[in-house]
C-alpha cells in the first residue's frame, strides 16, 4: 500500500466496461506496450483538461493496485494539488478521472486525428 | 495492280454480307473509331496471307475474327473475297473459315485467274507474285505504325535486313539474284562435265577423277552450307518473333521492375514504420508523466510564487523589528554604535518604509512546503516532444507507403493481363536462339573457308585440265563455256551493284520531290538515303537534320512509301488507315492533295476528328467514292456511300 493513500481510500483501481474498451482501443491505435500506461494517460490527460471526472456509481472491474500504478505517489500528489473535488480520497477520483481522460482521447484518436496534435494542445495549454 | 472488288461476310465488325465495288482513283472510308477501318484493312491483310497481327503487334486469333452478332445467330464461319485486276488479267481470291466445336480447323484458300480455279500449290505463288507478305507493309499500312518505318530501317540488323529485303523486292533486285544463281548452276554443271570428259581421257584420268572429287566435295560442302544457312534464318526468325512478341510487353517488363522496387520500397517503409511506432511506444510509456508536469506546472509556480512571498514577509518583519528594537535601545542591535539624531531620523524614515506585516503573511505554510516538495518531482522528461516529432515521422512515412502501394496497386492493375509465363518462355527462347545463331555463324565462317579450299583444289585441277588440251574440241568448247559464264557472272554482279545504286539514288530523288511537296518546312532542301533506304532531312546548309517530331517521321515515312510505289516494277493499291494522327493541317492538306498521284489506287480511312468535310474539299474532286462506316449497334458496322459526293 503507497504511504499516501488514506485509510478510507480505493486500494484497487478499475475500469467501467467503456473505460476498458477506451483503454483497449487506445493501447491498441498507439501501439503501447502496457495497459496502465494507458491509465496513466488517462488520468495525466483528465487533470490537464481539468475534466470532469466520469460518474461514480458505475460498476468497475479492478484492474491495478493503487500501489502499483501510482507507486512514487505523483497521481496522487497531483489530484490533491490541482483538485479540490477528491474529498479526501484522491484515488477514488483517480479512478474516475482516468475514465473521463481515457474517453477523452479514445474520443480524439476515433475521429483519425493524430496523437501529436493532442499532445501539443496538452502541452501548450499551459502556456 | 487495282482491288475490283471487296467483300467481307461476317468479318469482325461487319455483319452478314457487304461488298464494295471499286476502280481506280482515290477512296475515302469515313468512321469514327471501333467502326471498322482497322478491319477492312486487315480482312485484305487476311485474306492475302491467313493472319494478321492487332496494333499491339499480337496475332489475332480467327474465334475473334467472327462478327459477335453472327456467333450468337449460331453463324460458325466467316469469309473475305478480293477481286483484283493485274493488267488484263483478273483474279478472285477467297479465304474462308470454318469454327467448329472441335477447334479451328486451318483457312481454306480459294484462287482463280481470269475464271479458272488454281491448284494449292499455285495459290501461294500466286499471292506472293501479287503482293508478297513482306512487301505488303508498303502498300497496306496502319498510319499509326507509320514512324517505325524510320525506327526500323535503323534498328537491329535482322530486323533492319528484311525491310530491305522488302524493298528491293519491291524494286526488282531480285531479278539480277535469280541471274546469278541460275549462272552459278549452270558453271557447277559445266565444271561437272568438264571434269567428267577430263577422266574419261586416258591422259587426264587422274586430275579428272580429282576434279570430280572436288566438285563432289563442293556440292556437299555447298549443301551443308546451305543447311546452316536454313538454319540460321529459322534462328533469325525466331528471334524476330519473339522480339515482336517481347516488343508488346517492353513497357510492362519495365512496369514489372518498377513494380518490385515499389513493393521492395513499401516493405522498407514498413520496417521503417513498425520500428518508429515501437520507438514512439518507448516514449508513450513516459509520455503521461510530461502531461502531468504541464498540468501542475501552474500550481507548483503558483506555490513557489506564494513561499517565495512568505519568506519576504519574513524578512521584512525582521527587518522592522531590528529598526524599532534599534530605535529603542538608542543603539544599532547589528554593529553596537549609538545613535546620533541623524541615525535615528534615518531609521524612523526607514521604519516607515518598511511594509507591516501580518502574522499570517509571515507564517511558513508547510502544507505547501511538501506540496511543493512533492510536484517538483513531476518534471518533463522529454518524451512528449519526441512522441510528436515520430508521430510526425510516422504520418509522412504512413502516406508515402499508402502513395507507394496505390502506385503499385495501378502498376498490378495495369499489369494483370501480362502473361507473364509467356514472356519468360519467350524471353528464354529468345536467348537460346541467339545462342544457336552465334554458334551457326561460327560454323558457316568455317564451312565458308572450307568450300574455299575445295574451290580451289577444283580450279587447279580444272586449270590442269584446260591446259593440257587433252579434251581436244569438246574440251576447249566447255572452257570456253566457262569461261563465258564467268564472265556473265562477273557482269551480272556489277550490273546488280549499278543497280541498286541507281536504284537508291531513284528512290532518294523521288522520295525527295514527294517529301518537298509534303512539308511546310521550307528550310529542308532534300532527303538522303542510306544503305537500307533509311532517310535523313538535310536542311539548306547541307546538315542532318537531327530529333525529328513523330509528325516529320510520318512525311519521311510516306514520302519513302510514295517513291517505293513509283519506282517499283509491281504497283499495287496503298490502303492507308488512320495515318493524319500526328500530323499538323498544313501537312495534312498537303498529303491529301498528293494522294491521287500515291499509286493508282488508294484507299483513305479517316475518321473525323482526324480528317473534316472542310479539309476534303480540297480533293473532292479527285475522290472517286466516299463511303461511311455507319455504326448499327454495338456489334454491327454497315458500309454505306456517302450522299455528298
Amino acid at each position: 500500500m503507497s504511504p499516501y493513500m488514506t485509510r478510507e481510500d480505493r486500494g484497487q483501481l478499475g475500469l467501467s466496461e467503456q473505460g476498458s474498451a477506451d483503454r483497449e482501443h487506445i493501447k491498441e491505435d498507439l501501439g503501447l506496450k502496457d495497459l496502465q500506461d494507458a491509465y496513466r494517460l488517462g488520468v495525466a490527460v483528465a487533470l490537464a483538461k481539468q475534466l470532469p471526472p466520469a460518474p461514480g456509481d458505475v460498476r468497475r472491474t479492478t484492474a491495478y493496485g493503487a500501489g502499483v500504478l501510482d507507486a512514487d505517489g505523483s497521481l496522487r500528489a497531483s489530484i490533491l494539488a490541482l483538485r479540490d473535488d477528491h474529498d479526501g480520497r484522491p484515488y477514488a477520483l483517480l479512478e474516475r478521472l482516468a475514465e473521463a481522460g481515457l474517453r477523452d482521447l479514445a474520443a480524439h484518436l476515433n475521429e483519425g486525428l493524430p496523437i501529436r496534435q493532442y499532445l501539443t494542445a496538452l502541452l501548450t495549454q499551459g502556456l | 495492280m487495282i482491288i475490283t472488288s471487296l467483300k467481307v461476310k461476317d468479318f469482325g465488325i461487319f455483319y452478314g454480307s457487304q461488298q464494295l465495288s471499286l476502280g481506280p482513283g482515290l477512296y475515302v472510308i469515313h468512321g469514327r473509331n471501333g467502326r471498322g477501318k482497322t478491319t477492312l484493312l486487315n480482312a485484305i491483310r487476311w485474306s492475302l496471307y491467313g493472319h494478321y497481327i492487332d496494333r499491339q503487334r499480337r496475332p489475332v486469333a480467327p474465334v475473334v475474327m467472327l462478327n459477335r452478332q453472327a456467333r450468337r445467330e449460331g453463324t460458325n464461319g466467316f469469309s473475305v473475297e478480293l477481286r483484283l485486276q493485274e493488267g488484263s488479267d483478273q483474279f478472285l481470291i477467297r479465304r474462308s473459315q470454318v469454327l467448329s466445336g472441335a477447334g479451328v480447323p486451318p483457312s481454306q484458300l480459294y484462287i482463280e485467274h481470269n475464271g479458272y480455279p488454281l491448284t494449292a500449290g499455285e495459290r501461294e505463288r500466286v499471292v506472293t507474285q501479287l503482293l508478297s507478305e513482306r512487301v505488303s507493309r508498303f502498300f497496306l499500312f496502319d498510319g499509326e505504325q507509320l514512324q517505325n518505318y524510320e525506327l526500323l530501317l535503323s534498328q537491329e540488323e535482322t530486323t533492319s535486313q528484311m525491310i530491305k529485303q522488302g524493298i528491293e523486292e519491291i524494286l526488282g533486285l531480285p531479278v539480277l539474284d535469280n541471274a546469278l544463281f541460275d549462272l552459278a548452276a549452270v558453271r557447277t554443271e559445266l565444271n561437272r562435265r568438264l571434269a567428267r570428259q577430263a577422266r574419261a581421257t586416258q591422259q587426264l584420268q587422274q586430275v579428272g577423277m580429282r576434279a570430280e572429287q572436288a566438285q563432289s566435295e563442293l556440292d556437299s560442302k555447298q549443301a551443308d552450307i546451305a543447311g546452316l544457312l536454313e538454319q540460321q534464318r529459322e534462328q533469325e526468325r525466331i528471334i524476330r518473333e519473339r522480339d515482336d512478341f517481347l516488343q508488346q510487353y517492353e513497357s510492362s517488363l519495365e512496369q514489372m521492375k518498377n513494380l518490385e522496387a515499389l513493393d521492395a520500397k513499401v516493405v522498407d517503409l514498413r520496417t521503417q514504420r513498425d520500428q518508429l511506432r515501437e520507438e514512439r511506444a518507448d516514449h508513450l510509456h513516459h509520455v503521461w508523466r510530461d502531461i502531468l508536469a504541464a498540468a501542475v506546472e501552474p500550481k507548483v509556480r503558483d506555490l513557489q510564487q506564494r513561499l517565495e512571498r512568505s519568506e519576504q514577509a519574513r524578512a521584512a518583519q525582521a527587518a522592522r523589528e531590528q529598526v524599532q528594537r534599534s530605535l529603542l535601545e538608542g543603539r544599532c542591535v547589528v554593529c553596537g554604535r549609538d545613535l546620533d539624531a541623524d541615525h535615528e531620523s534615518h531609521l524612523s524614515e526607514e521604519l516607515d518604509r518598511l511594509p507591516e506585516v501580518t502574522e499570517g503573511e509571515a507564517r511558513p505554510d508547510p502544507e505547501a512546503v511538501t506540496q511543493l516538495a512533492q510536484l517538483s518531482r513531476i518534471i518533463n522528461t522529454g518524451h512528449a516532444e519526441a512522441v510528436i516529432r515520430l508521430d510526425r515521422s510516422l504520418a509522412e512515412i504512413g502516406s508515402e507507403e499508402l502513395a507507394r502501394k496505390q502506385e503499385a496497386a495501378q502498376l498490378r492493375q495495369a499489369l494483370q493481363n501480362l502473361p507473364e509465363n509467356e514472356v519468360t518462355h519467350a524471353q528464354r527462347e529468345r536467348d537460346q536462339a541467339q545462342q544457336r545463331l552465334g554458334r551457326l555463324l561460327v560454323a558457316i565462317e568455317e564451312a565458308e573457308r572450307e568450300k574455299g579450299g575445295i574451290e580451289d583444289r577444283l580450279r587447279r585441277a580444272q586449270d590442269e585440265i584446260r591446259r593440257s588440251g587433252a579434251g581436244g574440241g569438246q574440251q576447249n568448247h566447255l572452257s570456253r563455256s566457262i569461261d563465258l559464264t564467268d564472265d556473265l557472272h562477273r557482269v551480272f554482279d556489277l550490273a546488280k551493284g549499278n543497280f541498286r545504286d541507281d536504284l537508291r539514288i531513284a528512290v532518294e530523288t523521288t522520295a525527295t520531290e514527294v517529301f518537298k511537296q509534303l512539308t511546310n518546312e521550307p528550310n529542308y532542301s532534300r532527303l538522303a538515303i542510306n544503305d537500307s533506304y533509311g532517310l535523313q532531312i538535310i536542311d539548306a546548309n547541307d546538315q542532318v537534320v537531327v530529333g525529328r517530331s513523330a509528325g516529320q517521321e510520318q512525311v519521311v515515312a510516306l514520302a519513302l512509301i510514295a517513291a517505293l510505289n513509283r519506282n517499283a516494277t509491281r504497283r499495287g493499291p496503298v490502303m492507308m488507315d488512320t495515318p493524319f494522327g500526328r500530323l499538323d493541317p498544313t501537312h495534312r492538306t498537303n498529303i491529301l492533295r498528293f494522294l491521287s498521284h500515291m499509286a493508282e489506287q488508294v484507299f483513305l480511312l479517316v475518321h473525323g476528328g482526324e480528317v473534316t468535310d472542310e479539309d476534303l474539299c480540297v480533293i473532292r474532286a479527285s475522290i472517286n467514292e466516299h463511303f461511311e462506316l455507319r455504326r448499327d449497334d454495338t456489334d454491327r458496322t454497315t458500309i454505306i456511300i456517302r450522299s455528298d459526293q
